[in-house]
């Protein structure tokens, strides 16, 4: 038996040596070839987004803005300072999923000599890409409204309004219902709804907005009636729910189903999408949400927005067109910084002080970045579901169509 | 003959100063990333294999403990300022006090209750990690505070750091294995594999035994996951309790040879290795073709051989040397 | 007060319906082959898509897809009897296993490679309606549901208990060796067992479509229920199977209505656990 047991032992030592050599040396072989980079008249800018998994549908479109943008800047000159480099956009699709985005910002990061970055639509994510960035000290831009990418951080850049900003946007659009809304908040008990909503408790008080019932809930659930049937039983006129697409879909259906009359903000997200509309029909007309950008804000973006349409057929919605915005602030930081160098870039990033052009295409139209990253000029505008389109309705300032009361 | 064990050990010698060297050949920063999946996944795969290959008791819920080390030890280091070392021992012991009454809930269930049963708890912490933002940060997690170099708080600048860390700890895992199969204890574990009852009635003390070998897999799980928080610099209970990492758990050691000292690693190799091909080959525009072409794999292997590679492999040699030996 | 309890039970029950479809489905086999099918959520999965094409394309309402989407899994479940299941039988638990376990993750990632993780939905003219009486709502395409599902439940039991054929898989459910001394094929009853069982899980996802979207991952709910209604109602038990759903839905319900609506899921699994630490055999089980 244990003459068995040796030559067992050696020939499994000898084979195991053999795969673990050669599993090792067949995957540095495969992966240790570097991607080639490019020739110096080309800047390198990166894009992670979710292409695949839960996140697709916008990941998608993110892409899609991301291409445009750079095409627009290279037909107008590319970048003047670098004696008209092009940026050159190479993406990476981060599967909605938290380990895989940490591979791939740092196979983005270590494969091509990057200039900045930008991405990756959901917090989670984005947090993951903005640690391996900052230590890689690569400048990284996002929509993504979470408050933590401004703690801690120096090379993130955040040109939209915070998750804070949109509670409170959405309290004052409570009030343009009714003059004492009684708000029910229903969220979806992961980053994204956490960090909304907490905002939404802090500011209503003093919003003059009194939350009925606080209400978090676990994302893709069977049947939303218990949950709606709560919100019935709060006896709220308002219901803000801080949910991504596909929950949203389920709870506006149900909302009809239980023959509810409750005017919902459906914050943003999925609900700015051209798929919220197209899921659940005419039940989304009217319905209230915010946005950290919209493509009705100015002339700018109504072009972008033509373009877009042309190309995927449906309307530029808001993520999608912070990428646009976030890409010309790129290049303009690459202007001022005259150099591609990550660090020079970043540099530029924080002197950055634009009032036009498409790289100020936000609501409010300026942006000027804070020592945290923040834009100091970032708020959210609220919008509304009209004729199928989604349009800018709140505040005054930013309003391009009246808001309807349902 | 004593020679053929030395030529093993000596052997697995040589292939571990390969592998230590490696770093040193390797500069692309993704092929390491690769390789430190590959052996981080491998060790999960051993400490899962102790029980599911041995003791047979096929668990689906151990990213539980994956997730109780991961936070034992970045709830240490945040709140406290322990360092991770010390975190991921700590959350070891926590995991391995956790198996005991998850265990004694589970092992009342046989087969395939018993998995789902296991699945139900790795849930149930996960929906009590995200629902209870007051200890540990909720759904939305948190990331490792940016420390720079500081190899003392387990943050290294360099990444062959990190291989070097989970390449020791393959090798307790697999040292611990190694041990256990040459053991009286893992004689019982796979007498327990085989028939429970019939181990029962020669006089194993089943439950125990039972008890033991979850807490040392619990044990070894949780140490995975507070390398892998310090990896990514970033906890939240869906990425720590995920359902994947039970999974994939399973699936190497089942691929690889269920049951044998080096089934997971192999499998881990072979499904590592495909997936990063299918990525770099059908770049990303193709979601599902990973979990697709795994549950391919592993539906082929158990239809064809449910021994796994390694398990063909024992076969193979077993037929060449006509010689038939029981059992395994 | 009272109006929210019974609305919250109606919605319990409603949905229970669903469940039980599902659930029934997964202690048929386990009874009647003695595995589990960790697939079993993911053919409800199939059931919607073939609904959502039919209507799509054709135009065809959900209810008459039933026709089609029934037959085809039917078959389906006969199939994957013969080419997969009988393979693994007899041998330990670990195939088992696993064999239905990949193949719902190959089903599920299948579908997410042809489909996309896009949600896709059905509008019927019943899909957003409601009858109101009392300060209660009852969603129309529930009720639907729910009826179509109490009746599949009722045939099946009169098959079960009425029909040669089902007295056979009763038969082998309770003992397999008697039954094949008796002369009973064993692997045409499982055929037939595993085609009922996924021809009630079609049926499920064909009945939910006007409310529900239909998308890769559809059918891991379903079947997370389906297996603590199994536990709860003893495995192998239909009718344990049933009553435990229709109990589950009600739970959930109540669940989130009184304690959080995060917390269905932990109600749920606090069932799960609960029993299985005090009552392992379900409630169902025959004292002896």
């Amino acid at each position: 038996m244990k003459k068995q047991d040796d030559k067992s032992n050696s020939r499994r030592g000898r084979r195991n040596f053999l795969k673990l050599a050669g599993g090792s040396i067949a995957a540095a072989g495969v992966y240790a070839i570097p991607t080639i980079s490019r020739a110096a008249d080309t800047v390198n800018i990166g894009a992670l987004y979710p292409v695949t998994g839960s996140l697709a549908q916008i990941g998608e479109g993110c892409v899609a803005a991301s291409k445009l943008a750079v095409e627009m800047i290279n037909e107008a000159g590319g970048i003047k300072s670098l004696g008209g480099a092009k940026l050159n956009l190479i993406i990476s699709d981060v599967q909605s999923d938290t380990t895989v985005t940490r591979t791939e910002t740092d196979r983005l990061i270590n494969g091509n000599k990057l200039s900045a970055i930008h991405g990756c639509f959901a917090s989670a994510l984005t947090l993951i890409a903005s640690e391996v960035a900052e230590r890689a000290r690569v400048p990284l831009l996002t929509g993504s409204s979470s408050d933590q990418l401004n703690k801690n951080r120096r090379y993130t850049f955040t040109p939209f309004a915070r998750a804070s900003q949109f509670a409170e946007t959405q309290l004052q659009m409570s009030k343009l219902v009714t003059d004492k809304p009684k708000v029910a908040v229903i969220f979806e008990n992961t980053a994204f709804g956490t960090s909304t909503s907490n905002g939404l408790r802090e500011l209503a008080p003093g919003q003059g907005a009194e939350i009925v019932l606080f209400e978090p809930y676990s994302a893709g659930f069977a049947d939303a009636s218990p949950l709606i049937n709560k919100v019935k039983a709060s006896g709220a006129n308002t219901l803000i729910s801080v949910s991504y697409l596909n929950d949203l879909i389920v709870i506006v259906r149900t909302i009809k189903q239980v023959g509810l009359n409750i005017a919902i903000n459906g914050g943003s997200g999925g609900f700015v999408m051209p798929d919220f509309y197209k899921n659940t029909g005419k039940l989304a007309e009217g319905l209230q949400g915010v946005a950290h950008w919209s493509h009705d804000m100015n002339d700018d973006a109504k072009k972008v927005n033509a373009e877009f349409q042309k190309r995927t057929g449906n309307f530029l919605f808001e993520y999608a067109g912070g990428v646009v915005a976030q890409t010309y602030l790129i290049a303009e930081a690459l202007e001022r910084a005259a150099s591609a160098d990550p660090v020079k870039v970043r540099e530029a990033l924080t002197a950055l002080d634009v009032s036009s052009g498409y790289a100020a295409m936000c609501p409010g139209g300026k942006v000027k970045f804070g020592p945290d990253g923040k834009n100091i000029h970032a708020h959210p505008v609220g919008v509304q579901w009209q004729n199928a389109d989604l349009v800018s309705v709140f505040p005054q300032a930013d309003a391009r169509a009246p808001f309807l009361k349902t | 003959m004593q020679s053929g064990r030395y030529l093993g050990l000596g052997l697995f010698a040589v292939a571990l100063c390969a592998l230590l060297a490696v770093p040193y050949f390797v500069t692309s920063s993704f092929a390491i990333d690769i390789l430190i999946r590959i052996l981080l996944f491998a060790f999960i795969g051993v400490a899962w294999n102790l029980m599911g290959g041995y003791a047979k008791q096929l668990s689906l819920g151990h990213a539980a403990y994956f997730g109780l080390g991961a936070y034992t030890s970045t709830l240490l280091q945040v709140d406290h300022g322990i360092s991770p070392w010390i975190g991921m021992i700590a959350g070891g012991v926590v995991a391995m006090i956790a198996s005991l009454p998850i265990g004694w809930l589970c092992f009342r269930l046989r087969g395939p209750y018993f998995t789902i049963a296991t699945i139900a708890t790795a849930q149930v912490l996960m929906l009590i990690f995200l629902k209870f933002r007051d200890f540990a940060w909720g759904a939305e997690g948190t990331t490792i505070p940016n420390l720079g170099n500081a190899p003392w708080m387990m943050q290294f600048e360099e990444k062959s750091a990190y291989f070097y860390v989970i390449l020791g700890l393959l090798v307790i895992a697999l040292g611990v294995t190694y041990w256990l199969e040459r053991s009286w204890v893992g004689y019982y574990l796979m007498a327990i594999g085989e028939d429970e009852d019939a181990a029962e009635a020669i006089g194993v003390d089943a439950p125990r035994m039972k008890r033991y070998i979850y807490a040392t897999s619990a044990f070894l799980t949780a140490l995975a996951g507070t390398f892998y928080t310090q990896y990514i610099y970033f906890i939240d209970p869906a990425t720590a309790f995920s359902f994947n990492i039970s999974i994939e758990a399973a699936l190497v050691s089942i691929v690889g040879g269920i049951g044998t000292l080096w089934g997971p690693v192999i499998g881990t190799v072979l499904l590592e290795t495909t997936s990063a091909l299918l990525q770099s080959w059908l770049g990303s525009s193709t979601g599902g073709i990973q979990l697709t072409v795994y549950s391919l794999i592993l539906m082929a292997v158990i239809l064809w051989r449910p021994t796994g590679i390694m398990g063909f492999v024992n076969e193979l040699r077993e037929g060449r040397s006509g010689k038939k030996t029981g059992g395994s | 007060m009272v109006t929210t309890l019974v609305q919250a039970v109606i919605n319990g029950l409603l949905i229970g319906g669903i469940y039980a479809l599902v659930s029934i489905g997964v202690t048929l086999i386990f009874g009647v082959v003695k595995i589990v099918n960790f697939a079993q959520g993911e053919f409800v999965m199939i059931g919607m898509y073939i609904t959502y094409f039919l209507s799509n394309q054709f135009g065809i309402d959900p209810l008459f897809s039933l026709l089609v989407s029934m037959p085809v899994l039917f078959v389906t479940g006969m199939l994957i009897q013969h080419f997969l299941i009988r393979r693994v039988l007899g041998e330990n638990d670990m195939p088992q296993i696993f064999l239905t376990f990949a193949l719902s993750l190959l089903l599920m990632n299948v579908t997410l490679l042809l489909f996309t993780a896009n949600y896709r939905t059905v509008h019927t003219w019943y899909s957003d309606e409601s009858i109101f009486f009392a300060g209660l709502s009852i969603p129309v395409a529930k009720l639907i549901a729910f009826t179509v599902a109490m009746c599949l439940s009722g045939i099946l039991w009169l098959f079960l208990h009425r029909t040669d054929l089902g007295k056979a898989m009763r038969a082998a459910s309770q003992n397999r060796e008697v039954a094949m001394l008796m002369g009973i094929n064993p692997n045409w009853v499982f055929a037939v067992a595993l085609g009922i069982a996924l021809a009630l899980a079609g049926a499920a996802g064909s009945l939910l479509m006007p409310f529900y979207p239909a998308y890769p991952m559809a059918g891991q709910v379903f079947v997370l229920m389906a297996f603590v209604a199994v536990v709860l109602g003893t495995l192998g038990n239909v009718v344990g199977a049933f009553v435990a759903s229709l109990m589950m839905g009600v739970a959930e319900s109540l669940g989130i209505q009184f304690v959080g609506a995060d917390s269905g899921l932990i109600v749920v699994f606090m069932l799960l656990l609960l029993t299985l630490a005090f009552r392992p055999s379900g409630l169902g089980a025959r004292r002896s």
